[in-house]
């Protein structure tokens, strides 16, 4: 099928469902980045299930399937792993986006509410 | 698939988009922080809220409320009610509005608990004390007021709420409390307008309820007396508590090496010397500031057994710098 002749058959539908298209991605592409603000939660996935859901600013450490991940003062790490790759390892502490190990299909995302004062909220 | 189905199932993914899209940014809580100078010092109001409009709403009623309760409270405010009451020491009753009396009896009532460490009617020993220009009383002039620093000599009348100061010269001081109590009656606004968390701090005066929006306790700095302003020795996590610091670094001279400050012992009417700062933490904002002074005043022994006895949650730093945690304080307290 030449391009021509699809762009002939297009109806009316189509051509609104491409503007729709357009339309949707360009609000998508905006609007998800300010609705996932940074900071604030750990979450750890394994096999894309949500296993736990932490305050970043909670010190803790968790063993899971051959992983040690760490959390402390706000940042959090993969301390130690038994997979051949040492990536999420090398990867060190973050702070912000996610660190995944892919051959232990372990997802480790920081996210949270936005505006989460990370240090001290008040003095007395 | 017919245009028409395809069409459709566009529609039906915008719309659920849209859906998602407000529910998220619904059920995500902000924090909204505001700051002004009122009662001498610096008020921040912290709410934890979905909507910016109501956090703007709830946290101008709750400043609007702070001034009108500054004009009643005000120990220098000529136009005060606690002015009136003072003008009128050895005269007769002065009518006061709920708040006033109701603060005034909380004092009188913290003053009874401690025996008089601590003291609402410490205003003549006060007013001897010049912390700004340095200037310090003499002997002879702080013994002349002391039989006028008598609490007991408050006398309240609950059918008209009126309030007298039996002896002339007397002066009722509620710069020990009146903070404390801002911070629960500030939170109590708040909380009635819809704000599911938040921190009601007049300066150290602090009363927190609810968490930060990631659910974890708010975390309140205690200070290092003898650092910076931003140095801290300790971290606090707080949820449905407050917390009061009182410290000899706040209002103080220094003259021959020895520090001048504006905690004074009634029963002497020179300042306390056991503590550098005292921290208390308890679910009611008047009590924390209304005993941080109380403790302070008393001497080390004294205020620890005070502390046992009323299972009180404390950080103490004494003179000496050496510091006591209460048992019941130490898995909240995270040492810097």
């Amino acid at each position: 099928m030449r391009i021509a002749e699809l762009i002939n058959r297009t109806t009316l539908f189509d051509r609104i469902l491409l503007v729709f298209m357009v339309f949707v991605t360009g609000a998508a592409i905006v609007l998800v980045p300010l609705c996932l603000p940074r900071g604030g939660q750990v979450r750890i996935e394994v096999d894309n299930k949500l296993l736990y859901k932490l305050p970043i600013n909670e010190d803790k450490t968790i063993p899971i399937g051959g992983l040690v991940v760490e959390i402390r003062a706000g940042k959090v790490r993969v301390a130690d792993s038994d997979c051949p790759g040492q990536i999420c390892v090398k990867q060190g502490w973050i702070d912000s986006g996610a660190i995944i190990c892919l051959p232990k299909r372990v997802v480790i995302t920081v996210e949270g509410t936005a505006a989460v004062p990370k240090g001290i909220d008040a003095t007395t | 698939m017919k245009p028409k189905l395809l069409t459709a199932a566009a529609i039906v993914f915008v719309l659920a988009l849209i859906f998602i899209l407000k529910n998220q940014l619904n059920s995500t809580p902000h924090v909204y922080k505001k700051s002004e100078i009122l009662m001498d010092t610096v008020i921040t109001l912290t709410v934890v809220t979905n909507s910016e409009k109501n956090a703007d709403e709830a946290i101008e009623a709750a400043f609007n409320y702070l001034r009108g309760f500054e004009r009643m409270l005000s120990f220098f405010n000529a136009g005060s009610e606690v002015s009136a009451i003072n003008k009128n020491a050895g005269v007769g009753p002065v009518k006061v509005s709920s708040d006033t009396y109701e603060l005034t009896k909380k004092a009188v009532e913290n003053a009874k608990w401690t025996s008089g460490s601590f003291n609402p009617a410490i205003g003549p020993a006060m007013v001897l004390w010049d912390f700004k220009n340095k200037k310090r009383p003499t002997d002879s002039e702080i013994k002349k007021v002391l039989p006028l620093l008598d609490y007991t000599h408050i006398v309240f009348n609950d059918n008209d709420s009126s309030i007298m100061l039996k002896d002339k010269g007397m002066l009722l001081d509620l710069g020990g409390i009146a903070k404390g109590y801002a911070a629960d009656k500030t939170a109590e606004i708040l909380k009635r307008a819809g704000m599911q968390a938040g921190i009601a701090s007049m300066a150290g005066d602090i009363s927190a309820w609810g968490t930060r929006p990631d659910g974890s306790p708010w975390r309140v700095g205690i200070r290092a007396p003898r650092g910076a302003p931003d140095d801290l020795v300790g971290v606090l996590s707080l949820k449905d508590l407050a917390v009061s610091t009182a410290g000899d670094y706040e209002r103080f001279f220094i003259e021959d090496g020895v520090r001048y400050h504006h905690i004074l012992v009634p029963a002497t009417g020179y300042p306390a010397r056991d503590f550098q700062s005292v921290t208390i933490v308890n679910p009611k904002g008047v009590v924390t500031d209304a005993l941080d002074t109380g403790l302070f005043a008393m001497d080390r022994e004294k205020a620890l057994m005070f502390v046992e006895k009323n299972n009180l949650m404390v950080h103490f730093i004494f003179a000496d710098g050496s510091t006591f945690t209460s048992p019941n304080l130490k898995g909240l307290l995270e040492n810097r």
